[in-house]
């Protein structure tokens, strides 16, 4: 019998372990995101502001699933929404559905999206369209896809399932933008990185885990074709960086809307992942799929 | 020099790992499998620091990344002491 078969298939992380990430209060997240509430890896050019990069980031993935002018697009795991916003306020999708497990984001992104965009408190496995997507795009959510704790087998079965709903949701030669941390390929850690890393697991990112690359191509095999892959590790590190800045800067703020634990803990988190991305502990990978 | 461990102290080690999520009747032989002994990566790296200390030698992480049980983790941490001029592996 396979790993696979034997275990109970996993379809990500529960709405209790994302609520408590990202429903720590969209006050806090304001204080040290950029204007468009863009909690993902940034896209930098020379210059840019955060925000500056932020955007090129949602354009860049935009571009890549061909979403621009297309009539249905969904973002799975769409976060406060600034994606679905540009995805009809700059690019003339007709009509963008954007899902979460985030209450708060929800609420959030739907009041942002407008009349064009449906928000969903859903998880992509119960999400079921009554047309097919022309494009989908996926920032920052296939972390949650496999917990800690799963096997190679395991996670490629997890995200085997994502892929194959995608595949039926997406009309046929439609495109997939995927960026998410992976696992970096530098697997000699310090013992401060190991604690660092630990406590990012327990007590950031809880019932989540990074894939390693070969992880998400084997997962993709026979549903979708690999269109490119980068990694934009030194990316993130710089956004990490940015974030941990304007955090440190409203640090007074910061305290008193969630309590000096949850600050010193997010301080510790940023500041830690600036060195796992810089160190190749950690990737951050953008791909573009196309569905066959 | 360094020095090759042994399965009962590889064993205990992984056992002092797991603290509490291991029962204390849960048998740790050379044929359990990291798997069903719930080991994580991050808690196979920590094992590695603590046989590190025992062994006297820093050990390649690569080396021991598709081990999959206890008995093949001994195997290749021996050889590697092997390797970087410690002792014959000790026939268990």
């Amino acid at each position: 019998m396979s790993t696979a078969e034997a275990t109970p298939g996993y379809a990500g992380a529960s709405a209790a372990a994302i609520g408590r990430h990202y429903d720590l209060g969209n006050d806090f997240y304001r204080l040290w995101l950029d204007p468009t509430m863009t909690y993902s890896c940034a896209l930098w050019e020379e210059g840019d502001t955060l925000e500056q990069a932020q955007v090129r980031k949602l354009d860049h993935l935009v571009e890549g699933a061909r979403a621009g002018g297309a009539r249905r697009v969904l973002d799975v795991g769409c976060g406060w929404g600034s994606l679905l916003e540009r995805l009809v306020g700059v690019h003339g999708v007709e009509r963008a559905v954007g899902l979460t497990l985030s209450e708060e984001q929800a609420k959030t992104a739907a009041a942002r999206g407008g009349s064009r965009c449906d928000v969903r408190v859903e998880s992509w496995a119960d999400h079921e369209a009554d047309e097919p997507y022309d494009a989908i795009i996926s920032i920052g959510a296939f972390e949650h896809f496999a917990r800690y704790g799963l096997d190679r087998d395991e996670r490629v079965e997890a995200y085997r399932r994502f892929f194959r709903s995608c595949h039926e949701q997406l009309a046929p030669g439609g495109r997939l933008a995927l960026q998410t941390n992976a696992k970096g390929s530098n697997v000699r850690l310090d013992r401060q990185t190991v604690r660092d890393l630990r406590f990012i697991i327990e007590t950031i990112f809880t019932e989540s885990e990074l894939p390693w690359l070969s992880e998400i191509t084997a997962a993709a095999e026979r549903s979708f074709e690999v269109v490119s892959v980068r990694n934009d590790a030194e990316h993130y590190a710089l956004t990490c960086r940015e974030w941990l800045g304007r955090l440190v800067a409203n640090r007074e703020a910061a305290v008193e809307l969630v309590g000096e634990q949850a600050v010193a803990d997010y301080e510790r988190y940023l500041s830690a992942t600036v060195g796992h991305f810089e160190r190749r502990h950690l990737a951050l990978l953008r791909l573009v799929l196309e569905r066959v | 020099m360094p020095q090759p461990i042994a399965e009962g102290d590889v064993a205990a080690i992984v056992r002092a790992q797991l603290g509490a999520k291991l029962p204390p009747e849960a048998p740790v032989t050379a044929g359990s499998t990291l798997k069903e002994l719930g080991l994580s990566s991050l808690d196979l790296t920590e094992i590695y620091f603590a046989i590190e200390e025992r062994v006297g030698t820093e050990l390649d992480p690569t080396a021991a990344a598709d081990v999959k049980t206890l008995g093949e983790l001994v195997a290749v941490v021996n050889a590697l002491v092997a390797k970087a001029g410690g002792t014959a592996p000790a026939r268990a």
